[in-house]
């Protein structure tokens, strides 16, 4: 299992955690985030022959209004420059040969194929395209491209709900004259009111079924703007890409980014406990070091980590820092937790870690420190449930 | 149509007809096991006229006519309206008749199964699907190669489908859950290969792995209970763990999957 980058606003500092503190093996770029022609001439302070060979491009054809901002306007083949009265399946298609070709013109390996968003009503229609991308695939191959290409899967909250959908969806991505080496799955969550990953049974059994069937039917996968609910999934799939992100939206797609604008709030920003498996309000952190909790929860050999829990530390998600301790913690869990090649061994492990995690919150009631709503250990639960359904130990 | 017992004159004059060794009359049809023009072959008249079933299998055969393991036409006459299809005799054993022979045997069950995903694989990677695969329509010829009987309910996703029309596989104890429960837009394939998965349980352990009777069979596949049992030491048992799947989509996507998983 690789980490990747996934890369948006202030990608500066998700660069400089892979090539000055080794975090993660390589970047998907978004198009909403680099202007048509950046990637070619450089990124912040580095140079294409320093990423590229190690980067994939998500173009990002979700949505098509131009209003959501960002530099998807910019690439000449994004469905938002389409006129609505070339708006046919051969119109679409085409954008997606040209957004292909664009990939391969950046010499990349790893070719992620974007397609148009879809509810599972319009399943339809994503299957035609799915086929006639198969069949421009099948002509590349034939022509003698190394090109490893990966189909995106893109499933709203609706659709990842829909077992039925999923069986569809399932059968014709897996179906015999399909030659992707892979697929890019991404898929809207939707946490509840006050949470950071979702707990809806569903949401796991359904996307659980879609690594496990894809793998076993031979393709690769890349788990597309995950969350830190990716350890779940490591330990009861072998996912071969699974990727890491700073802001809120690059470990959670969410269709309305590419549909509405959108701004973020201000917020002083999130601490990632290794050892509480979650996200503790900066607010919350104060609570802890009156109670002198801190240490409980506190990651290990994390530079970061140990900067951002100074007491003189100020606060702001805008710093580099408290995006850096995430991605340092949480890539070191994925790491621990695919490093273990027997799937039932990492559910057993992943176990243990859950359940450290809870005797953990436990601790910290003990000493009078409750950690609520998001900072709290709703999740786990689920979780623990999750691992004991699908473990086979 | 009255049934018919015998050959009219006219007809064997027609075809040529030496000598006929054998008769039998099956659902729809009457076959005479016979020797025209110095060759055994099998002449096929049918009971309730040539419908839309018949003509479908014979432009399968008629198309397919190069692949090996299944029945070759050799003759087509119209006689007072009447088609009657002359096929290549197949010498050897209905399988119905023979599965005694593959009891508790992985080697003899795995070879088989392996021989009729080979004549059914150019079939499947055109798209088609036989959807009726079960001890009846298969022959084991003296050389213990299979031949595949009864295309007449082949699907063929570029045709409307010929269920649509009334005509239902009766054929229960092979059938998949999406053959079961209705779910049409499912049958691929894939709905052959469980239909094999179920075979090679049935020749291994003479008994079918879901349950002996429809309904039960039914309940489980609504239930999703997937249970069946096996010997511990079953040389088949990764095959029966890959391809009886109730969901189409963890069925093995092409016949070389289906075959390791046979290994």
């Amino acid at each position: 299992m690789k980490i990747y980058h996934q890369l948006g606003h202030n990608h500066k500092w998700a660069l400089d955690s892979y090539f000055k503190n080794n975090i993660g093996d390589g970047f998907i770029f978004s198009a909403f985030s680099f202007k048509y022609g950046k990637l070619e001439n450089g990124v912040s302070t580095y140079k294409p022959d320093q990423y590229l060979g190690k980067s994939m491009v998500d173009l990002q054809f979700y949505g098509s209004k131009k209003t959501v901002g960002g530099q998807l306007e910019s690439y000449p083949f994004n469905p938002i420059n389409l006129n609505h009265s070339d708006s046919t399946m051969v119109a679409g298609t085409e954008l997606i040969a040209k957004a292909i070709t664009y990939q391969e013109s950046l010499g990349l390996k790893n070719i992620i194929i974007p397609v148009f968003y879809h509810e599972a009503s319009d399943f339809g229609k994503f299957e035609k395209y799915l086929n006639k991308i198969n069949k421009i695939i099948v002509r590349r191959k034939d022509k003698g491209s190394t090109s490893k290409y990966f189909m995106t899967v893109p499933f709203s909250n609706s659709a990842i709900l829909n077992a039925d959908h999923v069986e569809d969806l399932l059968q014709a991505t897996t179906d015999m004259p399909i030659v992707f080496d892979g697929y890019y799955v991404v898929c809207d969550s939707k946490p509840g009111y006050k949470r950071k990953v979702s707990i809806d049974y569903d949401y796991y059994e359904n996307l659980i079924k879609i690594f496990q069937v894809l793998k076993a039917q031979g393709f690769a996968t890349i788990f597309g703007y995950s969350n830190w609910d990716a350890l779940i999934f490591a330990s009861l799939c072998d996912i071969d890409y699974i990727t890491i992100g700073t802001y809120e939206n690059l470990r959670n797609f969410n269709i309305q980014r590419f549909t509405e604008s959108q701004g973020g709030g201000p917020s002083d920003g999130w601490y990632f406990s290794e050892k509480l498996l979650n996200f503790v309000r900066a607010q919350e952190i104060k609570k802890l070091r009156r109670s002198n909790c801190l240490d409980l929860i506190a990651n290990d050999k994390n530079i970061f980590s140990d900067i951002i829990l100074n007491k003189d530390y100020a606060w702001n998600t805008h710093k580099p820092d408290v995006h850096k301790n995430y991605l340092l913690a949480i890539s070191r869990l994925l790491k621990e937790v695919a490093n273990i090649n027997s799937l039932s061994q990492r559910a057993i492990f992943f176990q243990k870690k859950i359940k450290q995690a809870r005797q953990l919150y436990d601790e910290l009631d003990s000493h009078r420190v409750v950690l609520v709503d998001e900072s709290g250990d709703y999740h786990l639960g689920s979780w623990d449930s999750i691992i004991k359904m699908h473990a086979t130990h | 149509m009255p049934p018919i017992i015998s050959m009219n004159d006219s007809t064997k004059k027609l075809l040529n007809v030496e000598e006929i060794h054998e008769t039998f009359a099956g659902g729809q049809k009457f076959v005479f096991i016979a020797t025209c023009n110095k060759k055994k072959c099998a002449i096929k008249m049918f009971k309730y006229g040539f419908g839309e079933r018949e003509k479908r299998e014979l432009e399968f055969y008629i198309t397919n006519e190069k692949l090996a393991g299944i029945p070759k036409v050799l003759d087509v006459k119209n006689e007072k309206n009447e088609t009657i299809v002359v096929e290549e005799y197949i010498e050897g054993d209905c399988l119905q008749n023979i599965i005694g022979n593959y009891s508790s045997s992985a080697t003899d069950t795995s070879k088989l199964i392996c021989d009729i995903a080979d004549i059914m694989e150019p079939i499947w990677d055109k798209g088609k699907t036989h959807r009726d695969l079960k001890p009846l329509n298969i022959i084991i010829t003296p050389k213990g190669l299979p031949v595949v009987l009864d295309f007449g309910i082949f699907k063929d996703p570029d045709l409307s489908t010929i269920t649509d029309t009334g005509v239902q596989p009766n054929s229960w104890p092979f059938a998949a859950p999406e053959q079961l429960l209705g779910n049409k837009k499912h049958i691929s394939y894939r709905t052959d290969f469980f239909s094999l998965g179920v075979l090679a349980y049935f020749l291994y352990y003479q008994k079918l792995p879901f349950g002996s009777q429809r309904d039960d069979v039914i309940a489980k596949m609504v239930a999703q209970d997937i249970s069946y049992t096996t010997e511990h030491d079953c040389k088949l048992n990764n095959f029966f763990e890959v391809i009886l799947k109730f969901d189409v989509s963890k069925r093995p996507r092409n016949v070389k999957l289906f075959k390791e998983a046979l290994c």
